[in-house]
């Protein structure tokens, strides 16, 4: 599935409660195209955004006092299920701050003072980053609905090809002919859009490992 | 009068003369002026005091030798005197009953009796004259005088005594002229010659004696005017010495109860800065980070401005179209840059005029300006840690006189320790850590501020404590917050205290005079328009950003 080539363009998110940084960010991120939104708290932010707006989207987190309040803003963030890459700046720069942000899944963290050039580049990053996320999260969102299509048979059927089952082998258990399965197996590829049995078991774990075992139910 | 002079010197003396001399701040030079000054006046006392000493004492040596004189000699001399007249009047009595014309019967009779009356008075008087001179060889001084006196008088004595025995045998013997021995009549006028003689001696001596005694007394009287006026010029010398001296001396105590004062508001002061210096130390990590915003600032701005320009650059033809709107967008870069470089060197500078050393400079100022100015270096400097920190202050308050950085230091002291105690109580129950400064219009022309806090209560007798230097309950405490907070408050005529809350945690209440000449007639300019750059805002200190 291609997706349309005019690419919705990128939005940054600035958070910051220094109004002067924010505009410096916003500023510099404008001047090289990129639209940045600027808010002064994280609940304003929340409300507002929305996860199902198209475009790329990264943000940028200026945290004055971080640990705690940070907890709060990624518990809130994982909570709405908004899976936007962050980059925290931070004046403090200490290291199991960094650390601790990191493992919570923020994209980067970067520390004040740093250069423009950095920040446009991991911002940069994030973005594509979100765009790989939206672009897998699309992909997987079409595979999702071609999973749906399949029949409660060609679900088996397809169970047991990943299992490596022959024909035979299903044809056996489930007391039918061979060619009838194997009339199954050509509807499950064409339905899901793949050419050949590789790919098949390709997306078919690859499509579990995403979103737990699916179409065994 | 002279009996007190020493001890009133002594007085101060003694004040001086503690042993703690080095810490009583005197110069050396200081020091040695005030040994000499004393021993000077030392001096003049005591001649003062011995001239006037012997000046009494030689008065009343002559008031006793004039004494003697009226007691003595005047009434020896008048004496000498009645006695001569009653010997002459003896002695014309025996020439009229032994001279050529002798009286006879009743007349002879008569005169025979008043001679005997004038030998009656005549040896009362010389009895008399005898008394006293015989208490005058005792006990006068000048007694050789009184001695020959005596000595003449005694001879006088018996030679009337042999007189008027022979008077008596002639006049016994001889009742009548007619019968008179002319011998006898002769002998007994040479005995009455020799007798007038003896008096007359007598009363010469006294009379040389007596006219040199009235001149010495005369002599005397002229010393001992002088003796008093001596004693009396001394004595006031004296007083006058006394309180020059006295007066020195309160000046001096004066002087340096002033150069105390001023020493312990020196130390105060260098107290004071230490104190600001030690808790700027604290905000120094917190104010690095502050800087680092408008740091930040400026460099990103820089950048884009940097990058602006290349773009236009490398594109002519937008360089050229887009002119017009590059040109407020690079203009609003170097005002922020601007602004931002402003913003830091304000932080510098708030940092730098908290622990600045200088002489205080008391003006005009506004509370609640100043709170705002506290909370702005503690919230800058991040030292609130998660603790809400809220202002509830009374709009146009009428200014106080006091030294704007001694009250940020003594708004940041109470603030911090209440900081200090919400974070302490590191409970299960500490859910909101809260402080709140509130001013306030007080009656009688005070203004007052609260520093309230939600922390753990204090029993009353901790209360009293606290403010004792270098009381701390901390780790890292010096504890000389409070005791540091309260004389800069007392300095400018206000009070410190503090209480526990009826429900929890504490109160500190600073009361402070309003300055004078306020309030002004309309209360229009409140410390509203004199407010630093950054705004009144609420404060949310620990609320996400
Ligand atoms: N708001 C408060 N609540 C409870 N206790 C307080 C409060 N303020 C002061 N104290 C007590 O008073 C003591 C003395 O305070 P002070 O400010 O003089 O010294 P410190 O804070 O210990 O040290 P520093 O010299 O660093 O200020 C503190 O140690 C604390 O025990
Ligand atoms: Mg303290």
């Amino acid at each position: 599935m291609n997706p349309a080539p005019p690419e919705p363009s990128p939005t940054v998110y600035v958070i910051g409660d220094d109004p002067a940084i924010r505009a410096s960010l916003a500023r510099l991120l404008e001047e090289v195209g990129t639209a940045c939104v600027p808010y002064d708290n994280a609940i304003d932010f929340l409300r507002d955004f929305d996860a199902d707006a198209p475009g790329p989207v990264c943000l940028v987190l200026d945290v004055r006092i971080p640990i705690m309040s940070g907890t709060d803003f990624h518990k809130a963030l994982i909570g709405r299920g908004i899976g936007v890459p962050v980059i925290l700046i931070s004046g403090h720069g200490d290291i199991p701050m960094a650390v601790e942000a990191l493992q919570r899944g923020a994209f980067d963290f970067i520390e004040k003072p740093f250069r423009s050039q950095h920040l446009l580049e991991r911002v940069q990053q994030a973005l594509d980053s979100d765009r790989r996320r939206r672009h897998l999260d699309a992909e997987h969102h079409s595979r999702q609905q071609r999973f749906d299509r399949l029949t409660p048979r060609e679900r088996e059927v397809l169970d047991r090809v990943v299992q490596g089952m022959t024909n035979r082998q299903i044809a056996e258990e489930f007391g039918v002919s061979s060619q009838a399965i194997d009339a199954h197996r050509t509807r499950v590829i064409a339905k899901l859009g793949v050419e050949n049995v590789a790919q098949l078991i390709q997306i078919v774990l690859y499509h579990r490992g995403q979103s737990g075992p699916p179409a065994s139910t | 009068m002279a009996r007190h002079a020493p001890r009133d010197r002594t007085g101060p003396g003694t004040v001086d003369a503690e042993p703690v001399a080095p810490a009583d701040g005197w110069t050396q030079h200081e020091r040695l002026v005030t040994r000499r000054v004393r021993s000077v006046f030392l001096v003049l006392v005591l001649v003062l005091l011995a001239v006037s000493l012997y000046s009494g004492y030689r008065v009343r040596l002559i008031d006793a030798e004039i004494k003697e004189f009226s007691l003595r000699v005047v009434p020896l001399q008048q004496l000498i005197g009645q006695l001569q007249r009653s010997v002459l009047e003896q002695r014309r009595i025996v020439r009229e009953l032994v001279g050529a014309d002798p009286p006879a019967g009743p007349q002879r009779e008569a005169q025979v009796v008043s001679f005997e009356e004038a030998s009656r008075t005549t040896h009362t008087q010389l009895g008399r004259a005898l008394q006293l001179s015989e208490l005058a060889v005792d006990d006068s001084p000048p007694a050789h005088e009184y001695e020959r006196v005596d000595r003449l008088l005694r001879a006088f004595g018996v030679e009337l005594e042999a007189y008027e025995r022979a008077a008596a045998a002639w006049t016994a013997a001889a009742p009548g002229p007619e019968v008179s021995d002319p011998g006898a009549a002769d002998a007994l006028e040479q005995r009455a010659d020799a007798l007038g003689r003896r008096v007359d001696q007598v009363r010469l001596l006294f009379e040389v004696y007596a006219k040199s005694m009235a001149q010495r007394v005369e002599q005397l009287g002229g010393n001992a005017r002088w003796l008093v006026g001596g004693v009396a010029t001394g004595q006031l010398m004296l007083v006058l010495l006394l309180g020059a001296y006295l007066r020195y001396s309160i000046n001096r105590i004066h002087r340096r109860q002033r150069q105390q004062e001023q020493r312990e508001l020196r130390q105060r002061d260098e107290l004071a800065h230490l104190s600001r210096v030690t808790t700027a130390g604290g905000l120094v990590a917190g104010l690095a980070h502050e800087l680092n915003q408008p740091m930040q600032a400026i460099a990103t701005r820089a950048d884009a401005a940097r990058l602006s320009l290349e773009r236009h650059a490398a594109d002519p033809a937008a360089s050229r179209d887009t002119r017009d709107t590059r040109d407020p967008r690079l203009a609003g870069d170097l005002d922020a840059i601007a602004a931002q470089a402003t913003r830091a060197g304000q932080i510098i500078s708030r940092l730098r005029s908290f622990v600045a050393r200088r002489e205080p400079h008391r003006q005009p100022i506004s509370v609640n300006t100043q709170v705002h100015a506290t909370f702005a270096l503690l919230r800058s400097a991040g030292r609130l840690d998660g603790v809400r920190l809220s202002a509830r202050l009374e709009p146009g308050l009428a200014p106080v006189t006091a030294d704007p950085i001694h009250l940020q230091q003594v708004l940041m002291n109470l603030i911090q320790n209440a900081v200090d105690a919400v974070t302490a109580a590191e409970g299960p129950d500490t859910r909101d850590p809260h402080v709140r400064v509130e001013s306030q219009k007080l009656d009688g022309g005070r203004v007052e501020l609260r520093v309230v806090d939600n922390g753990p209560p204090m029993a009353d007798e901790q209360v009293e404590q606290i403010f004792q230097p270098f009381f701390t309950t901390k780790g890292d405490g010096l504890g000389v917050g409070l005791a540091i907070s309260r004389s800069l408050v007392e300095a400018i005529g206000g009070t410190l205290h503090a209480a526990a809350n009826p429900d929890q945690g504490m109160t500190f209440t600073v009361r402070l005079p309003v300055a004078t000449g306020y309030p002004p007639p309309s209360g229009v300019a409140s410390g509203r328009t004199d407010e630093p750059a950054s705004p009144p805002t609420p404060p949310t200190a620990g609320v996400w950003l």
